[in-house]
């Protein structure tokens, strides 16, 4: 779909009508959003919802001019930490879009861009509010996670929005300081359990407004000085922004600001070295002397700042260890949003309001911001019409540098039609599940029940030591404890055989063993895992352990030998299972009954990739025709990684191995993977088509994603892919091995589809489908 | 967080830049010999004790300034490990420059180094700058490749040589600010199939990728 539709739908979707292309005359200098108590989050390894750091701060969006000469409007994005400015208040009118090490830069400096610079405050109140932000904030955390709607109480109350010229503004300012007395504040402070005594909207509203202001009317912030806005719709659109007790008052500064860029460079120009005899780097090799740029705010200052989306965390970096960085410091945020490569909203909410406004850089560098009291769908409709204002240039064939060509509304959200109708039926198998699963001698009597539990509702994380063994065809489905006990004995004593023959290994064997194996197991396995406790700290006795089985391994399985990831799929196996022996043989049935443990030159893995790819012709079509035009991009690069280590460096590890898990349950598919792909593309690719990224941008697109997409929504998305494909009345003969590996009893007999020779991509000769007979695709007993 | 790069705040979008031309770059070497931690090391600042092995390949960027010119290298970080081998000529093709890393306490990974210099020798394009990297500088207590022998092949060949540390961020910089001032920034570079092939992107081009080959002005 192209861009403009996209946009179309998608503003049609969240302005429940038909926009038409009337321009928003934002004129320079005007804010045309702002919200308070918009949240950052410093990245850490997530392991529980609750690590989540949350660094509330305040954004303003306002229109500059900016590009070539400053000719082009564009929107400048501001956010500042609550924390700055309650140490640094006037750094918010001071400093507004400048970094605080930038004082060397005088104010004049600082080009207008025209003298239109409105400016209005509710600085005082926004003080107010930091300062009782930080005791509301376990409550607002209590709440928010519950789920309460803290929008409601506030839906009725009209805006408090005032603009005023510049030559009254510092004026404004201070006396709205003054007319806050600090009894108002620590009775604010000290009474926030009852909304009824807090200022509301109205009164400060009623403050602002005795400043003369030629323009109050809220319309004036959505739509510019054309009051067009329906008053109704308007207030409708504002009343998101007084969220909790008040404290999302619409408050909005205005800062002359030059290009944000050009003043980067100026203070690079002023501390580094003279660049005329030698060649500096800009960072972060940067002399002393430039270190001072740390500085510089956050977003132009840090690689690739990758927040959370959906309450994931993200690791420094898709491909840094995940070592745990508490340390953060989140600082100030501006950027020119023409510069962005793109914008992206996700809604996490039914009513649209909260979620994430995402900004990334052409370097792929992302900053993401929270809207968790709502706002979100009021930033939507201005930047929908401002990307509506630079769409219609476009179609005209005006060559204008056109920023926002990327802004996108998303809701990554599977919606009701695209589940699996099973879906949210079936419950976590835990301990009763599995009680009842298992009869008096131990046997699993009705695995398709257990499959389907771990498919649908997952497996309860302290079964795994249990369970796994059987996903992994370490025990028969049928053994009874005894035979299970017997079993186990029989296997350790073999392992201990399998031990004693690598480590009896002489000459010229043990050189190659040395120098093929154990060399890269070696390196591999001190950086696997660390951060996981099993495997944390120096010495620690367990990598020994995983070692040992990995080298045993590659004696037990010549043919596999070692191959680079092994020791990452190993590791959770070996964290739960605790037993070198049991690990081992788990791995032998990950080893075997996994078509993504492979290389990229196995078979499996060129299997996987030729339904992948015809799945994604069938399912994704869109993403199918981009692939094609670009070199190299049906290689599928970026997935190679999903399928070898099946996910477990795209997801945090709980959900990672609940993918494992599904995929294992070999619930209908033996190749669920592969719509777990699928289903990352489907939510995540959209992107990727809008703004055509080539090859090795995608890579890069879907590596930064690596650790932020939200899970669950993925198996969610993915078990609904497997049901459509079921659906299918008939398949490419290209998948049709897809449904003929399916496992026992999988692929029920009413859906059996019919198989038709593609030709083109057909490559067998002569496919068995061809001349469009319609061999019955029967495999509802499976092999 | 404690690293940093270039990237957007460095942007030269002001009329006193210069121009920008890009690069793809890519790291080859045996496995554990410290491509990551060298990309890491030069992108972000950071290096981690237990980078994790590279499992397909992993794609950044980072810029550097030369004087009137903003280099931005787009950088292949591969898998090192044999297997992975058959994959390489995708992501050396229509590359403009190569680090091949070796360690220099482990001879092996030196031999394969010069395997991989043959290889681009023959199939990469024909203009790629070469550097070889002995990286691990930082444990010359337990070197196994003399510095003297890797420069003399590195002379024999063309390269430009530097024993490197991720580690110590010996020479990292230096390494990659050598091939940036060896690369042809003014002519069009012809090269394989890639479409970014040391394009100069135009100022405030919006879209990268409709530079194209541009480098005309």
């Amino acid at each position: 779909m192209p861009l403009p539709n996209i946009l179309r739908k998608a503003s049609n979707y969240i302005l429940g009508g038909g926009q038409e292309d009337k321009s928003p005359p934002f004129n320079e200098g005007e804010v045309v959003f702002c919200k308070n108590n918009v949240c950052v989050h410093p990245p850490t390894l997530l392991r529980q919802a609750c690590d989540v750091v949350h660094h509330p701060g305040y954004l303003s969006v306002s229109c500059q001019l900016g590009g070539l000469q400053h000719k082009v409007k564009t929107l400048h994005l501001s956010w500042i930490p609550n924390s700055t400015l309650h140490k640094h208040p006037s750094a918010i009118q001071r400093h507004n879009f400048r970094d605080e090490r930038s004082d060397s830069l005088s104010s004049s400096d600082v080009t207008l861009p025209c003298g239109k610079d409105s400016c209005l405050k509710c600085l005082a109140e926004e003080r107010i509010i930091d300062a009782n932000y930080r005791t509301t904030y376990r409550e607002f955390r209590r709440r928010s996670s519950g789920g309460e709607s803290w929008e409601s109480t506030h839906k009725s109350e009209p805006p408090s929005i005032t603009t005023s010229e510049p030559p009254s503004s510092s004026s404004l300012l201070e006396r709205n300081v003054d007319n806050n007395p600090t009894s108002e504040i620590t009775e604010e402070s000290t009474s926030l359990a009852t909304q009824d005594e807090i200022v509301t909207p109205e009164e400060v509203s009623d403050k602002f407004n005795t400043t003369p202001s030629p323009s109050s009317s809220p319309t004036h912030v959505l739509n510019g000085s054309n009051a067009q806005y329906n008053s109704s719709s308007d207030s409708k659109l504002f009343s998101v922004q007084y969220g909790d007790k008040g404290e999302d008052l619409v408050v909005s500064i205005v800062e002359p600001e030059q290009n944000l860029f050009s003043q980067e460079n100026e203070q690079i120009r002023q501390r580094s070295p003279s660049s005329a005899s030698s060649c500096s780097f800009l960072h972060p090799s940067c002399p002393p002397s430039l270190q001072a740029s740390e500085e510089m705010p956050s977003w132009l200052s840090s690689p690739e700042l990758l927040a959370l989306r959906h309450n994931l965390t993200f690791p420094d970096s898709a491909t840094a260890s995940p070592v745990v960085r508490r340390t953060h410091n989140c600082r100030r945020f501006s950027v020119d949003l023409g510069q962005m490569r793109s914008l992206r909203l996700f809604f996490n909410d039914s009513e649209c309001t909260s979620g994430q406004l995402v900004v990334a850089s052409r370097e792929s560098q992302y900053k993401i911001l929270h809207f968790h009291h709502g706002g979100l769908d009021h930033l939507a409709s201005v930047l929908n019409e401002w990307s509506f204002l630079l769409y219609t240039p476009q179609q005209t064939g005006i060559q204008e540098p056109l920023p926002y060509r990327h802004f996108m509304i998303c809701r990554p959200e599977v919606g009701e039609d695209e589940l699996h109708p099973e879906e949210g039926q079936i419950g976590i198998v835990d301990l009763d599940v599995w009680i009842q699963v298992l009869n008096p001698e131990g046997q699993i009597e009705d695995d398709l029940t257990l499959r389907k539990g771990i498919f649908f509702g997952g497996l309860d994380p302290s079964l795994r030591t249990v369970v796994w063994p059987f996903l992994l065809h370490c025990y028969p489905i049928q053994s009874t404890y005894d035979e299970r006990e017997q079993l186990q004995a029989m296997r350790r004593q073999e392992y201990l055989n399998i031990t004693e023959k690598r480590t009896s290994l002489t000459g010229e064997e043990y050189d190659d063993f040395f120098r093929n194996v154990q060399c890269v197991v070696e390196k591999d396995v001190v950086r696997t895992d660390r951060a996981n406790p099993y495997f944390a700290g120096p010495d620690n006795p367990n990598i020994e352990v995983m070692k040992n089985i990995l080298l045993n391994y590659a004696i037990y399985n010549k043919g596999a030998g070692y191959t680079q990831g092994m020791s990452d799929l190993l590791a959770p196996v070996l964290a739960e299972m605790k037993n070198e022996a049991d690990a081992f043989w788990c791995f032998v049935g990950l080893m075997q009954r996994a078509s993504f443990v492979c290389t990229p030159t196995d078979g499996d893995m060129d299997r996987s990739l030729t339904y992948l790819r015809e799945l994604i012709r069938m399912m994704l079509p869109a993403f199918y025709k981009h692939l094609n035009r670009h070199t190299d991009a049906m290689e599928l690069l970026f997935c190679h990684r999903w399928i070898l280590l099946c996910f477990k460096r795209e997801f945090p590890e709980p959900i990672a191995l609940a993918m494992w898990e599904a995929c294992w349950a070999n619930y209908i598919t033996d190749y669920f993977h592969l719509f777990l792909c699928l289903a990352i593309l489907s939510v995540y690719a959209d992107d990727v088509v809008a703004q055509d990224l080539h090859t090795d941008e995608m890579l890069l697109h879907f590596s930064s994603l690596a650790m932020f997409m939200d899970g669950h929504l993925i198996l969610r998305k993915a078990r609904g892919l497997l049901h459509q494909f079921r659906q299918m009345p008939c398949i490419p003969c290209t998948l049709a091995g897809l449904c003929q590996m399916c496992g026992p009893g999988m692929w029920d007999s009413s859906h059996a589809p019919v198989v038709e020779c593609t030709s083109t991509s057909c490559l067998d000769n002569p496919c068995p489908y061809s001349a469009t007979q319609e061999p019955a695709l029967d495999n509802g007993e499976g092999p | 967080m404690a690293s940093s790069r270039g990237g957007a705040a460095q942007r030269p979008n002001n009329q006193s830049q210069g121009k920008i031309c890009q690069f793809k770059l890519v790291l080859l070497g045996e496995s554990a010999v410290g491509k990551s931690s060298l990309v890491l090391r030069f992108v972000k600042g950071q290096f981690h004790e237990y980078q994790e092995s590279t499992i397909g390949a992993a794609f950044l960027t980072q810029t550097v300034c030369l004087e009137d010119t903003t280099v931005k290298f787009e950088i292949w970080d591969t898998a090192g490990q044999e297997r992975y081998h058959s994959l390489a000529p995708m992501y050396y093709r229509g590359a403009q420059a190569a680090i091949i890393v070796y360690d220099i306490t482990n001879m092996d990974s030196f031999g394969r180094a010069k395997v991989w210099v043959k290889e681009l020798q023959r199939q990469a394009s024909p203009n790629i700058v070469i550097a070889l990297a002995g990286n691990k500088a930082d444990l010359a207590n337990s070197r196994a490749v003399e510095c003297d022998e890797a420069q003399a092949y590195a002379d024999e060949n063309g390269l430009l040589f530097m024993e490197t540390s991720a580690k110590t961020a010996k020479n990292v910089n230096e390494i990659f600010l050598a091939i940036a001032k060896k690369l042809p920034k003014n002519e069009q570079v012809s090269g394989a199939g890639s479409t970014n092939q040391g394009r100069r992107l135009v100022e405030s081009e919006g879209n990268t990728k409709a530079a194209g080959n541009c480098c005309s002005k």
